[in-house]
């Protein structure tokens, strides 16, 4: 039972002194659904040409603006990418950082669509924003068509606005389970679980027994805080139990259903008995603090956190296990995805050059050196298996191929999305502290229907 | 002396013209040197609140165009049954939290108001709290809030206290009190820094008076200190007022947008208005509806000043 919050609390006090700027903390909370790896941030290799130079040379000393990356690891990968893609094709792209808040950047694009501004050419778009935009982006179906076979198909359909492909996926982070192989070794537990009632009846088990040594020891945590990332958590849960995706996506509200419920009631169960009473607020960091701390066995995170710069000097290292996460009796496992699109403005001055880098951006061989040196999450199956990603990101091949990607219904809902996925992580979270499921769904229900006329 | 007399009858209205030729050029000179106050002030406030009561009668959203729909937002408001759970939260954290760090800051105040060794040293670090930026704050007793990995629970458990461990953030009984103990624990310097300036402005001669009329140090607290105090009070409980009844980071830091239903709400007034008017903004009419919000709270909070400076009357120096 290593309790190192003391020491933790000093050093923020520290931390406030010496840097008083709450963005690293903010950065924390906003990143819900694209929570990127913090590795080691020295300066990128060489990024590859444009595999498309020849057509694209066209549009040579042509100047557009991409709203990218944000500080951090996005942008120190974008840099070395623009200076290639000016290389290769003449083209040269100014970058524009995104705020790390994306409810910032959301504002933001708001704006410049709803006023038809040029400024920006390019922009890259969080996965639940397509709905939003799609009327302001051009269609990339037949400029993109070659790389868009190898996209994975249930993002290239989140991007697909009124029967119009309007952005291309690159980067497309899943939910993963994360356990502990010495505990299932400890209680003979021969793999990780498939189904949730294995996992409860897992994580159970091994609770009881680490119970006699450490007190505060859980079987499970999860987000079940009232935000955007509990939307994913239930989305995986339905979804993996075949209840599928709150909303259809022909706009038919469908989250009153059986399965969904039976998923839902499995998950009420937990709290406070394999997963702790204030799992109801826990976030991204709350988990990785509790799974890390050697304070649970199983715990559902996005990549991020399996890599050796979170894992490295805590109480887990080399003991830490990824699997796909559980399914229901007669379900698929199922991971929401969080991630980032390109796309171009139809207000761009420079479409032809816009499209060009666009396409240079979610193409494979750029999405190979991002995984390679950023370890930015792909979202082309085929990156999975190139020998330099699968060194870097074993949990492609292990997991993400394994599991179905499922996305929120924030194509359908568009504009209204935010208000829908708020009911929704509402709801949710009613339900996790107690509230009845069968009316607290029927309730959702008719809130949602009143979104979706 | 008659025609002094008569003299000063001539002069004094010529005297009274020129000089209110004069006051009319100071007066002219004073608009222009306030001049820039006032743009900036138009700019920056009045502007900003017009817009505001201007798009409340509207149906304002991102990609909708806009149109004009009268008191039906601010009907709505009034008919919302979430703004008044969140009216009662906020006005619940004011209650709880105004008077506590009132309270401990009037006392803090009073003892670095005292002479004894050390007291610069103790002054400083008695900041310390309200230095800390609200959000690193909060974020740093949400982990000492956590119900397996937090300091309280820990030393909860250690003496055996029973029904520990708590959820105190996530437990409806118990989320409002942590809320407010971030919040005391971070503004009561910030009270006891406005009530020690006001008693160092005390003359202590006042006090030596009384000491010879035989009056106590109790007697002398209440008819001496906090009758002249009065102008430090008013302006430390408004301000303090205020700021609980805005209140919006700790809030947000511990609870997100958590679910408000009756019972269960850990949503302040400026939570709420923020989900309605920043994370709704593209649903149809909801820039629209959360400036209503922002109307009604400026309202009670209007409503709120006029009752303290009418309670705390103030003698005109």
């Amino acid at each position: 039972m290593n309790r190192k919050i003391a020491s933790i609390a000093a050093s923020v006090l520290v931390f406030a002194f010496v840097a008083p700027s709450a963005t690293g903390v903010l950065a924390r909370t906003a990143h819900h659904h694209g929570v990127t790896a913090a590795r080691p941030a020295a300066s990128l290799p060489k990024a590859p040409k444009d595999p498309f130079a020849k057509q694209d040379k066209k549009y040579s000393g042509q100047t557009i603006t991409y709203y990218g990356g944000s500080v951090g690891t996005d942008h120190l990968a974008d840099v070395p990418l623009v200076k290639a893609f000016h290389k290769s094709t003449g083209i040269k792209v100014k970058i524009v950082e995104q705020p790390s808040d994306s409810t910032a950047t959301l504002s933001f694009l708001q704006n410049l669509f709803t006023q038809g501004s040029s400024s920006i050419d390019v922009t890259r778009l969080d996965v639940v924003w397509p709905g939003t935009f799609g009327r302001y982006l051009v269609s990339v179906k037949k400029p993109l068509a070659a790389d868009a076979k190898l996209e994975i198909k249930s993002l290239l359909k989140n991007d697909t606005v009124g029967g119009r492909l309007v952005a291309m996926p690159y980067q497309g982070d899943f939910g993963m389970l994360y356990y502990l192989k010495d505990l299932l070794k400890k209680y003979h537990i021969a793999k990780p679980p498939t189904t949730w009632t294995q996992l409860t009846k897992d994580a159970k088990k091994i609770q009881k027994g680490e119970r006699k040594s450490n007190k505060n020891f859980y079987g499970f945590v999860f987000q079940g805080k009232s935000y955007e990332g509990l939307t994913c958590n239930a989305l995986e849960w339905i979804a993996s139990y075949g209840g599928g995706s709150f909303i259809s996506p022909k706009g038919k509200v469908t989250v009153d259903n059986a399965k969904a419920k039976a998923a839902l009631k499995l998950a009420q169960s937990w709290v406070g008995t394999i997963s702790p009473k204030g799992v109801t607020s826990y976030d991204e960091g709350a988990t990785q603090n509790s799974f890390t701390g050697g304070d649970s066995a199983f715990a559902r995170n996005w990549p991020y956190m399996d890599s050796p710069a979170i894992l490295k000097g805590t109480k887990v290292q080399g003991k830490v296990g990824v699997a796909p996460l559980p399914h229901g009796a007669k379900g698929k496992s199922s991971a929401t995805t969080g991630g980032w699109q390109i796309a171009v403005s139809k207000f761009s001055k420079h479409k032809g050059a816009a499209l060009a880098f666009a396409r240079y951006y979610a193409s494979k061989v750029v999405q190979v050196w991002r995984a390679t040196y950023a370890g930015i999450v792909p979202t082309m199956n085929s990156v999975a298996s190139v020998k330099s990603v699968k060194k870097v990101q074993p949990f492609l091949s292990t997991v993400g191929k394994h599991t179905q990607r499922v996305v929120r219904p924030s194509t359908v809902l568009a504009g209204n999305y935010s208000k829908g996925s708020t009911d929704i992580f509402q709801s949710v979270n009613a339900i996790l502290l107690g509230s009845k499921v069968s009316s607290t769904v029927a309730n959702l229900k008719s809130e949602l229907q009143s979104l979706h006329p | 002396m008659a025609v002094l007399g008569g003299q000063k009858t001539a002069v004094k209205p010529k005297r009274r013209s020129s000089r209110t030729a004069l006051q009319s050029k100071q007066t002219q000179l004073a608009w222009l040197l306030m001049l820039p106050t006032i743009a900036v002030v138009i700019l920056v406030a009045a502007y900003p609140l017009v817009r505001t009561f201007y798009t409340s009668f509207t149906d304002a959203a991102f990609g909708y165009r806009t149109h004009f729909i009268g008191w039906t937002n601010l009907y709505n408001v009034l008919q919302d049954g979430k703004f008044r759970e969140t009216v009662y939260e906020t006005f619940k954290f004011a209650l709880i939290t105004v008077p506590s760090e009132f309270v401990l800051g009037m006392g803090i105040a009073l003892v670095v108001n005292s002479r004894f060794k050390g007291r610069g040293a103790l002054r400083a670090a008695m900041l310390v709290p309200w230095a800390i930026v609200t959000v690193v704050n909060a974020e740093m007793w949400n982990l000492m809030y956590n119900d397996t990995y937090g300091v309280f629970n820990d030393i909860l458990e250690k003496i055996h206290w029973p029904g520990a461990p708590f959820a105190f953030t996530s437990d409806p009984t118990l989320a409002l009190g942590a809320v407010s103990g971030i919040d005391i624990w971070k503004t009561t310097p910030f009270v006891a820094l406005l009530l020690l300036a006001g008693l160092q402005v005390i003359p202590n001669d006042v006090y030596e008076a009384a000491t010879v009329d035989g009056a106590s140090a109790w007697q002398q607290f209440w008819r001496i200190t906090l009758p002249l105090l009065k102008p430090a009070i008013l302006v430390t409980l408004i301000f303090r007022t205020m700021d609980a009844l805005r209140v919006f980071d700790v809030f947000y830091v511990l609870f997100g947008a958590a679910p408000c239903i009756p019972g269960n709400c850990k949503m302040s007034m400026a939570v709420y208005i923020q989900e309605n008017l920043v994370s709704f903004a593209g649903s149809p009419g909801q820039i629209g509806y959360g400036s209503a919000l922002s109307v009604a709270v400026f309202i009670i909070l209007a409503v709120i000043v006029a009752i303290y400076v009418k309670a705390i009357p103030l003698e005109r120096t």
